[in-house]
């Protein structure tokens, strides 16, 4: 892994996480939301992008973070994945960088198990770490409850 | 319009392909799952409101628009134990409110007073609503995956830039269902596999208890009315016990006596009374209890012959006895169904 690699990448409860670029389809900041009643618990609501309905994600549920501040709103990463188009809400949307494969490691295993299944592994950057989210894994929600009715 | 610019949008892509342009390869990925190439139709909706929240009815489910009078109980809204139901042309419709299905908070008492009846295989209910806006005509577009376990919902469309939820019909009868047992069935879920067998035996019925143990089951289609009558206001017409009720006399029929299990147990001043109306006239059935109402296939009946059973059969897991309610009534009035051609009563009305 010596290859250079491009990621897209996000704030979330002063974390520092990435996609890569590829899989993106566009960040955008705050878009209003329309909540589902009875919808997953990590599903945020459904926006309309541009006259198409796209779901919305809460990456900090789906983490298991704490939920954020109710003055701060979200900005959206919409991704690509095989569950359909979904935007994920972060807090803060970052640069997009090129990052150096040799500094590439599988998550550690004292980290929680949600978080250790959603990253596909960290790079260590000279002054802070990137998470790098499985899309895949964080967007289906078959692991996560199905609220409780 | 929104729907003018999700149509032109669509057409604007067509013809990008027809006319063999490079339709841009990010566009056919990016909505790979949305630009179907069948050609999608508009859907006519109805546009409801449960709370402030809008979704969308597809209109082959509805059959018809009811406005609740405010405070008129005759003509308004009823409970039998925690169920509502209201009283459509002399037919018992079991009533569930969207805003208790979908567990939408910051409702307020009496808010929701339109019904929306609807149906859904043989599942026929009201859906309460706080206000009905208008019919529209929308282009459906697919449920987020996330959101396939909900099971109330069959897609999503946009309405006015506002996201809108397209409700499943059958999928809410299902979730009143599964909160409480009340007034759909299982096979609802799996249509093909019963339908054939179940159109002719689905029916809705009253459950009702006899005595200590005894459970037994009155069409609803049947049923008028659900009265109580204090025991003081019985009189005597020679040797039936009547009411006077609706400026008539009802005649009052026991159902333990008429089945012959034993008089009834309960002194409660107040009598359960199953009101049948034929031709404008009234016979009361006395009950112990009223239960509940339940749809089902009534398939594992057998008969049991006793008096006035027409058969026995199994509704929620117990064994229930329906209740032959012709004879029971011409037995002790023999007048009341008089002119009747109906001989099949127990099959309901299903128009």
């Amino acid at each position: 892994m010596t290859k250079e690699n491009q990621f897209s990448t996000f704030y979330l409860d002063g974390l520092y996480f990435g996609v890569e670029v590829e899989q993106v389809q566009e960040v955008l900041r705050y878009h209003e939301l329309t909540s589902v009643p009875l919808a997953p618990f990590t599903v945020s609501g459904l926006i309309n992008l541009r006259g198409k309905v796209v779901a919305a994600m809460d990456l900090r549920r789906r983490l298991n973070m704490k939920d954020r501040e109710k003055d701060k709103l979200p900005m959206n990463v919409v991704v690509r994945t095989n569950n359909g188009v979904v935007s994920l809400l972060v807090d803060k949307i970052g640069d997009v960088l090129n990052v150096k494969g040799d500094t590439f490691e599988t998550p550690p295993d004292n980290i929680d198990e949600t978080t250790r299944e959603l990253i596909k592994g960290i790079y260590k950057l000279k002054d802070q770490l990137l998470l790098i989210l499985d899309t895949q894994e964080a967007t289906s929600i078959a692991t996560t409850d199905v609220s409780s009715n | 319009m929104n729907l003018l610019q999700t149509m032109e949008t669509k057409n604007s892509s067509i013809e990008l392909t027809s006319s063999g342009a490079s339709l841009p390869v990010e566009m056919g990925s990016v909505y790979g799952d949305s630009i179907s190439h069948k050609e999608q139709q508009a859907v006519p909706i109805l546009l409801v409101k449960s709370g402030d929240k809008s979704f969308a009815v597809p209109q082959e489910n509805l059959l018809e628009l009811v406005r609740l009078d405010k405070g008129g109980t005759k003509t308004g809204m009823e409970m039998i134990k925690g169920s509502p139901v209201y009283r459509l042309r002399g037919n018992l419709l079991p009533l569930v409110s969207l805003h208790e299905i979908l567990e939408i908070g910051g409702y307020q008492k009496g808010e929701q007073e339109k019904i929306v009846v609807l149906q859904a295989g043989e599942c026929r209910f009201g859906l309460l609503v706080s206000e009905i806006i208008n019919s529209e005509q929308i282009i459906e577009q697919p449920l987020p995956h996330c959101l396939k376990e909900t099971r109330v919902y069959t897609g999503t469309t946009i309405l006015d830039e506002k996201v809108i939820l397209i409700l499943d019909v059958l999928g809410l009868a299902n979730k009143a269902h599964a909160i409480k047992e009340n007034f759909t069935h299982e096979d609802a879920e799996k249509p093909d596999s019963h339908s054939k067998e179940s159109k002719d035996d689905l029916q809705t019925l009253l459950i009702i208890g006899i005595g200590k143990e005894g459970r037994m089951a009155i069409p609803l289609s049947q049923v008028a009315r659900l009265e109580k009558v204090r025991r003081s206001s019985v009189e005597k017409s020679g040797a039936l016990d009547v009411v006077q009720y609706r400026d008539s006399i009802m005649p009052l029929i026991y159902l333990s006596k008429s089945l012959g299990v034993g008089a009834s147990k309960s002194n409660k001043d107040m009598m359960d009374i199953v009101v049948f109306s034929h031709r404008s006239k009234n016979a009361g059935l006395v009950v112990d209890h009223i239960f509940d109402i339940a749809s089902e296939t009534l398939s594992k009946q057998r008969s049991l012959n006793r008096k006035n059973v027409f058969a026995t059969t199994v509704i929620q897991g117990q064994v229930t006895d329906l209740i032959d309610v012709e004879k029971t009534i011409c037995e002790v009035d023999p007048g009341f169904f008089q002119g009747t051609t109906d001989s099949g009563v127990i099959k309901g009305d299903k128009s």
